[in-house]
């Protein structure tokens, strides 16, 4: 059984792992940063379709030639921690898919969501992060 | 990231806002085939509105460039000269290829005065495969603002299509 902190890393890390811009980088991996960058909507509350769209401009970007998967070096230069991907090729061809990719991602989004109203606030995010930290 | 710039630059760059007549088709094909009817083509567009820009290995090579559209049509094509439109080629490349959502790229021609920005706004990944992203395009002319909105899809030679 994945222990919290397990969980609450990957969700996290959704948000933090590839700075969006210079100054998020200068910023490091501020969970607050982070959560601001992908609450487009500025509600305060990360929704499900927020989270998929960071999550597709992180994978995005990590793909460095652009052809749709993410090797073990593109996911290493494009998130903090690519130990969360193991596992994560399903298909066993030896890269990670979009799909695959948000597969991971989405799979804790429900747990971190503590108090399960869909959406992820920036003391959920915190929390998750201070665990991992 | 210097030479993933050029590169960019360099190959095929087109960014047209909705323009049907150019559908599933690169600039690059089309304007190979007959540049002069492509470019009317587009100021004859009825709809979308934006610029067109290809670069081929040198952005002084762009043979084509286009404004158009219902509220633009071809005014802004007529205003738009030769290095602005090179010089919002070269801005769309670095926003499409290497911009993230909300980051701008932005071009100014000094002699013109004219200048742009081309911003991505939504990032996706077709059924295909393919990297495809929106953006949005303002263009200053002689101190007016038009704005314009499009989608491109990233071909897997580098260049960047409109859909």
């Amino acid at each position: 059984m994945r222990s919290i902190t397990q969980v609450c890393c990957v969700a996290l890390l959704a948000l933090v792992a590839l700075p969006a811009s210079a100054e998020e980088a200068a910023k490091g991996h501020d969970p607050r940063a982070a959560f601001a960058e992908t609450d487009k909507n500025g509600d305060a509350r990360v929704d499900r379709e927020e989270f998929h769209q960071r999550m597709v401009e992180i994978f995005f970007h990590g793909d460095r030639d652009k052809d749709g998967y993410m090797t073990t070096e593109e996911l290493a230069g494009a998130v903090e921690f690519p130990k969360d991907f193991d596992g994560a090729d399903r298909n066993a061809d030896g890269r990670i898919s979009l799909y695959e990719f948000i597969q991971v991602r989405f799979a804790t989004f429900d747990e971190v969501d503590t108090d399960h109203d869909g959406l992820l606030s920036v003391e959920e995010v915190v929390v998750a992060f201070e665990v991992r930290d | 990231m210097r030479s993933r710039l050029s590169r960019g630059v360099a190959t095929l760059l087109l960014v047209v806002l909705a323009f049907p007549v150019l559908s599933c088709q690169t600039l690059a094909d089309a304007t190979s085939e007959n540049p002069k009817a492509v470019l009317g083509s587009l100021g004859g567009a009825a709809l979308g509105a934006g610029i067109a820009a290809l670069a081929h290995g040198n952005p002084a090579a762009i043979v084509a460039s286009a404004v158009g559209g219902a509220l633009l049509g071809g005014y802004i094509g007529h205003r738009l000269d030769r290095k602005d439109k090179e010089l919002a080629a070269q801005a769309a490349a670095r926003a499409l290829e290497s911009n993230h959502t909300g980051q701008a790229s932005t071009w100014k021609n000094p002699d013109s005065g004219n200048s742009g920005t081309v911003t991505p706004t939504r990032t996706y990944q077709a059924a295909s495969g393919q990297y495809c992203r929106e953006y949005r395009q303002d263009i200053v002319i002689d101190g007016e603002m038009q704005e314009a909105y499009g989608k491109a899809c990233r071909q897997s030679d580098g260049t960047w299509q409109i859909q």
